[in-house]
């Protein structure tokens, strides 16, 4: 009986060795492994204001020297004003381009002949109180509303961003300029008007046309000329 | 008691004593027998990571697993291993730089593309089986939102052509990416290779939320309000192949030479032999104790 109780004990044990050897063998031989890429990133930052106001570029009455007789805004000779007070800010993180569109509107009576536009103002653009260009009308001719108008542009552009629009030879464009990503755009400037009350004083730019004759004639004409300004700024991103 | 008797009790008692001798001996034999079968299994498992790849050896082959994760820069994945999927500077196609964080921080904006390249490599002698699957979080404040929408686009596909996500012309948003795991297999000594591209699009079609996201981010102190942000994680799990001659993958060498043997039929006839002895073993001390549990 014995004999056979350790025949039996030595199957069971016989058996338990197969079985755990197997499970053991299975569970040690199981090879695993793993890992993990993590990145992360944010936004990039745009942040970029811009404020242009010019509500009272043009009054009804300058003093007691210029009245309007009626409720039009008026300009005339030796009166003067302020067109837009802009400032910018901001300092994206991507490349953008900075442009300026300047509509300078001159009714057909600015013209005192047959293909002369006439515009006796002086625009001013400063940056700060610095001066950093002044613009004018340099002969009395046909479309010279047009080049007014681009030459207004690039000197507000050259205020706001101290770069220079494409030259005459074409390459770029006259209207906008492109900053680089990470550059402020950081500006605060004024464009002003002037109409001097006598063309030969001292202080008007030098070719700038502005002569009592062009003056009189205008100021003569049974419907007045009109003068409209709009100023719009914008800044893009770009790739 | 006669002289047969005695005679035949003696006969008796050598026969005896011959076979606790014979059981003796088949005992030591088995220890010896049990000890060489290991020592040559330890050798083998040994000798085969030193033997150049186009020999073998004859009593058993041992397991060599090597499976690893890299990208296209040299870094290999471990437990969370910061990658560079996405760039704090972007270039145009001339070269000059678009976008550029101002604090060296990774940054996306409209125009922005990164592509992210790794791989599965499986260097050891055996298959594997893995699992890969890529989460998102979208960040805002720092904190997780699921309703914020960001216009971030991402597809993934393998080297031959097999996309996880998006298409060959469709791009995923990254709101509604779900991706259940994908699962494959490697043989031994290949590899396969992922592409992960991720795009803002320039023209996106909603320029005010471009913005918005934009301004957001400018208007980030750093501490409570840190804009939107995107929190992505890549994740693979490898495990050996039930079949340890399974294919997949590319082949890293691929010369026509005769496959490398695994030695899965002559690794069970040495664990046949084991076993065999153990249980043989067994058998010798039940039967000894046995007789001297008679004895006494």
């Amino acid at each position: 009986m014995l004999k056979n109780k350790y025949i039996k004990l030595a199957s069971i044990l016989l058996i338990l060795c197969l079985i755990t050897s197997c499970v053991i063998s299975g569970t040690l031989a199981k090879y695993t492994t793993g890992g993990t890429a993590t990145d992360s990133a944010r936004v990039a930052k745009w942040g970029v204001n811009i404020s242009v106001v010019g509500d009272n570029a043009f009054k009804t009455a300058y003093g007691t020297t210029v009245v309007s007789s009626d409720t039009d805004n008026v300009v005339a000779p030796g009166t003067k004003g302020t067109l837009a007070a802009v400032t910018v800010s901001g300092q994206p993180e991507v490349k953008v381009n900075y442009a300026v569109n300047v509509d300078l509107e001159l009714t057909d009576r600015w013209s005192v002949g047959a293909g002369k536009d006439y515009c006796p103002i002086v625009f001013t653009v400063k940056s700060g109180s610095t001066v950093v260009a002044t613009v004018y009308m340099k002969s009395v001719g046909e479309n010279q509303n047009s080049a007014l108008e681009l030459e207004l542009e690039k000197a507000i552009i050259y205020a706001l961003t101290g770069k220079n629009t494409a030259t005459a030879d074409g390459t770029g464009s006259q209207h906008s300029v492109e900053r680089n990503a990470g550059t402020s755009l950081s500006a605060d400037i004024t464009v002003e008007w002037e109409w001097h009350y006598d063309g030969e004083s001292v202080g008007l730019p030098a070719g700038a046309v502005n002569t009592d004759e062009y003056d009189t004639y205008i100021g003569s004409l049974p419907t007045a000329p009109n003068i409209s300004f709009s100023l719009e700024i914008s800044v893009t991103q770009i790739v | 008691m006669s002289i047969n008797e005695k005679r035949e009790n003696d006969g008796q008692q050598y026969k005896r004593e011959q076979r606790n001798a014979y059981v003796r001996i088949m005992l030591m034999v088995n220890i010896v027998f049990i000890l060489l079968l290991i020592t040559l299994g330890v050798i083998a498992l040994r000798v085969n990571n030193v033997l150049p790849e186009d020999q073998d050896i004859f009593f058993v082959v041992g397991k060599n697993p090597s499976f690893e994760i890299g990208d296209g820069e040299g870094k290999q994945w471990k437990n969370e291993t910061n990658v560079n999927i996405f760039k704090s500077v972007y270039k145009d196609g001339k070269g000059e730089a678009v976008v550029i964080s101002q604090t060296g921080d990774k940054v996306l904006a409209p125009g922005s593309t990164s592509s992210y390249k790794f791989a599965m490599y499986n260097n050891g002698n055996m298959a594997v089986m893995y699992e890969t699957d890529i989460d998102f979080a979208l960040l805002v404040n720092g904190k997780e939102s699921t309703t914020t929408q960001l216009p971030l686009k991402v597809r993934l596909y393998t080297d031959s052509g097999k996309y996880l996500i998006g298409s060959e012309t469709e791009w995923k948003n990254i709101n509604d990416v779900e991706i259940d795991s994908y699962i494959s297999q490697l043989g031994a000594s290949s590899y396969e290779s992922f592409t992960l591209e991720v795009k803002w699009d320039y023209e996106s079609g909603n320029d005010e939320l471009d913005t918005l996201l934009g301004n957001q981010s400018a208007a980030s102190d750093g501490k409570n309000n840190e804009g939107v942000s995107v929190d992505l994680n890549i994740n693979t799990y490898a495990e050996e192949h039930i079949d340890p001659t399974a294919k997949g993958g590319t082949v890293v060498n691929e010369d026509g030479r005769d496959e490398v043997e695994h030695g899965g039929t002559v690794r069970l006839l040495w664990f046949i032999l084991l076993f065999i002895n153990i249980g043989m073993l067994l058998f010798y001390i039940a039967w000894l104790l046995n007789k001297r549990l008679n004895k006494w």
